[in-house]
């Protein structure tokens, strides 16, 4: 693992202000990075001492009777059913709420020659989030970004302005970035992208379709 | 108490860059942004609440939850009005933080966290998906295939004097630097909400979270680029 989340988007993510796309990608991120995750858990102690010293709010006297009582109720937790086959070994159970189904099972659509993607569903739309398959060896058409593009790879891996992205790397891209990301040769590259607005093609070749020009 | 802002070791005194610590000197008396001292909870108090969250955990025991449910309820109450909740569904987030965390206590691992942390985490992601409608996962959830699991590699002792050191030196963050954190820890803003609602540049809201970490000796290397 070589590239890590940016220390301010850790901290906006632990303090709860990332909206869901950009949580979506740090925690992908962290599903693989335990470094990153010790750091999340030392922010989150901040956040712990901060709490100790706000001022009790004041709340119903019954409020802890009642509370007990539904404790037995929820007492068992539901737990997610268990993904089967290539979804359970190459998605982070962060990412599995979003897809209903296995990895295979799931709608894909060719966003761009060699390139598929499949939406995953976010509840908040200020974002797009998608899982990217793209073909060995094979580039993803030139492109710069409108908005921020955050990627993590899941499996096999990418060039990318002569930096390599392999499992688990977290890579920013903005509207500085113009960039022709290429999978590595050896195998598919499937990754997490979440964009807050469509990406611009500049190439001259390969044309973009969704989710790239809508 | 007030606001220590005496100066640290040499070591941790640099300079800031830019603009860090020249605006807003008025807030650094301000009474709200001081902490009280009446509800610091020292080391000793947060291994007691780990206990009781084991206890739970373990025996599944009720007079262990209504413990920690009287220590906490009311700050988590607190925490989520200071999103701008009214004070009834601040209420609900906080009972309903509480409900998970008899839910979940297995999974609290105080290797990893202290209960205030954890808590603070499970009651974060209540206030997201109550008030923002918005999922967060689970703590658990991000164990997949980690690398350099840090956590569990650090000693119960170094890990004490971490938490020591963390509640110990939140008193000595000057009050610009804490105005910032709590806005970001109890308003869920991000950094460039914060710029826009101070009216600060982006730049000086970066640096001063920083400058924030790194003085909570043990959350940022000095030497890390922002």
């Amino acid at each position: 693992m070589t590239h890590h989340v940016p220390t301010p988007l850790l901290f906006d993510f632990a303090t709860g202000a990332l909206p869901e796309g950009p949580a979506l990608a740090v925690t992908t991120h962290l599903s693989y990075c335990g470094e990153c995750h010790a750091a999340l858990l030392r922010l989150e102690e901040v956040g712990g001492a901060l709490l100790q010293t706000l001022e009790p709010a004041a709340v119903d006297s019954d409020l802890l009777s009642h509370t007990l009582a539904r404790l037995d109720e929820s007492d068992m937790d539901a737990s997610v059913a268990e993904p089967e086959g290539e979804t359970r070994g190459l998605l982070p159970p962060v990412l599995r709420p979003y897809l209903a189904t296995t990895l295979n099972g799931a709608r894909w659509r060719f966003a761009a020659r060699h390139v598929r993607e499949a939406r995953l569903p976010l509840a908040n739309t200020a974002h797009r989030a998608s899982l990217l398959r793209v073909a060995a060896g094979r580039p993803v058409p030139q492109h710069t970004h409108r908005g921020v593009e955050y990627t993590v790879v899941l499996s096999g891996g990418f060039t990318d302005r002569g930096q390599a992205y392999r499992m688990g790397d977290f890579c920013v891209a903005d509207p500085s970035v113009e960039h022709r990301p290429v999978a590595m040769a050896d195998a598919e590259c499937l990754c997490l992208a979440v964009l807050d607005a469509p990406v611009l093609p500049t190439g001259r070749i390969g044309r973009l379709i969704s989710p790239f020009l809508r | 108490m007030s606001l220590n802002l005496q100066q640290e070791s040499a070591s941790s005194a640099r300079p800031a860059r830019g603009a860090a610590l020249v605006t807003f000197p008025q807030v650094g008396y301000a009474s709200p942004l001081t902490l009280s001292s009446r509800v610091q909870v020292s080391p000793m108090n947060q291994d007691m609440l780990c206990d009781l969250v084991e206890a739970v955990a373990r025996q599944r025991d009720k007079a262990a939850f209504a413990r920690l449910f009287q220590h906490f309820a009311p700050r988590l109450a607190a925490f989520v009005q200071r999103r701008g909740a009214d004070p009834a569904t601040a209420q609900d987030v906080a009972q309903d933080a509480m409900l998970t965390v008899w839910r979940k206590a297995q999974q609290f691992d105080r290797s990893r966290a202290t209960a205030s942390a954890w808590i603070f985490a499970i009651a974060r992601n209540r206030r997201i998906d109550v008030i923002r409608r918005e999922r967060r996962p689970d703590p658990e959830m991000l164990i997949f295939m980690q690398e350099n699991n840090a956590p569990s590699a650090e000693s119960e002792m170094e890990r004490s004097a971490f938490h020591g050191r963390l509640h110990a030196s939140l008193t000595q963050v000057p009050a610009n630097q804490l105005e910032i954190l709590k806005k970001a820890y109890f308003e869920d803003l991000a950094h460039s909400e914060i710029a826009q609602q101070l009216g600060l540049p982006l730049g000086t809201v970066k640096s001063r979270i920083r400058l924030a970490l790194i003085r909570l000796r043990g959350l940022l290397d000095e030497e890390e680029t922002p």
